[in-house]
């Protein structure tokens, strides 16, 4: 029941978090910083702390997900479009939109980094089923 | 220790037996949410430990299958960012992004998922998922003035 417990907990906390009127970065930031010290907190040994952190990590990816599919999924930029009747994008608009994000003052979560990182998994994943 | 790496091994199973499926035996890659779904559930059931508790097994195992999948969908939809990312270098680079229609191939996919209608009218299905994520948005991680 550990892990039940600890989705709660880190459900509750990431809520708490989301209250405050900080950047999403920021708050993914203090999100980590308070996860990982109640892991180091409240478990003793090596083992339970493992599986933890990798619930955790799993948690994090999740609502990096939600965040993600709101703010730059197309089908949810399409969805939003039809439901306040405005003009769909174009796919020169979403050529400058993704553009933008490869800016070195692009202070966002989808910045250069995050797509560096998963540029290195994307492509074994790639060569290894396509 | 146990489940942590029972967890792992489940997961490099059912990479090996994906890439055997798609890559060896070139199975249609549309099917590759139920391949990965159905192998997953199998190696899990018999990676399965005795010593371990159940409810904690399913509860990592459900949670690591979630964000699989989740990340396979980078890799089988094709992400507008990932493209540009891996071609940012190229000269025609603009050309090449239109060229690969990301806005129909998504639109074409709300359709094809009944998630809109011909009349660009969101199904029920479609209401229930876009107003799901704006809610989880909302609950978990949203932008300071929306």
């Amino acid at each position: 029941m550990r892990l039940i417990e600890l989705f709660f907990i880190f459900s509750f906390l990431t809520i708490l978090i989301n209250l405050i009127k900080i950047n999403p970065r920021e708050k993914i930031i203090i999100n980590i910083i308070a996860s990982l010290a109640l892991i180091f907190k409240f478990n003793s040994s090596v083992d339970t702390m493992i599986v933890d952190m990798f619930f955790y990590l799993c948690f994090l990816y999740v609502v990096l997900n939600i965040y993600t599919t709101r703010y730059s999924s197309i089908r949810m930029n399409l969805m939003n479009s039809m439901i306040l009747k405005k003009k769909i994008m174009t796919e020169n608009e979403l050529f400058v939109n993704r553009m933008k994000r490869f800016n070195k003052k692009n202070k966002s979560i989808m910045s250069f980094n995050l797509f560096y990182i998963t540029d290195k998994l994307v492509k074994i994943f790639r060569n290894l089923f396509i | 220790m146990i489940l942590f790496l029972s967890t792992i091994k489940t997961l490099l199973l059912c990479i090996i037996f994906q890439f055997f499926f798609l890559k060896l035996l070139e199975i249609s890659k549309k099917l590759w949410p139920y391949i990965t779904i159905v192998l997953y559930i199998f190696f899990s059931y018999f990676n399965y430990n005795l010593e371990t508790n159940l409810i904690e097994y399913i509860a990592l195992n459900s949670m690591a299958l979630t964000c699989y999948v989740l990340f396979l969908t980078i890799i089988f939809n094709e992400s507008p960012s990932v493209f540009l990312f891996q071609n940012i270098k190229k000269k025609n680079l603009k050309k090449i992004f239109i060229k690969k229609k990301f806005i129909k191939h998504r639109y074409n996919l709300l359709k094809k998922k009944k998630l809109i209608t011909d009349r660009n009218i969101l199904t029920r299905k479609g209401s229930f998922l876009y107003k799901n994520i704006i809610i989880l948005s909302n609950l978990f991680l949203k932008e300071t003035n929306s």
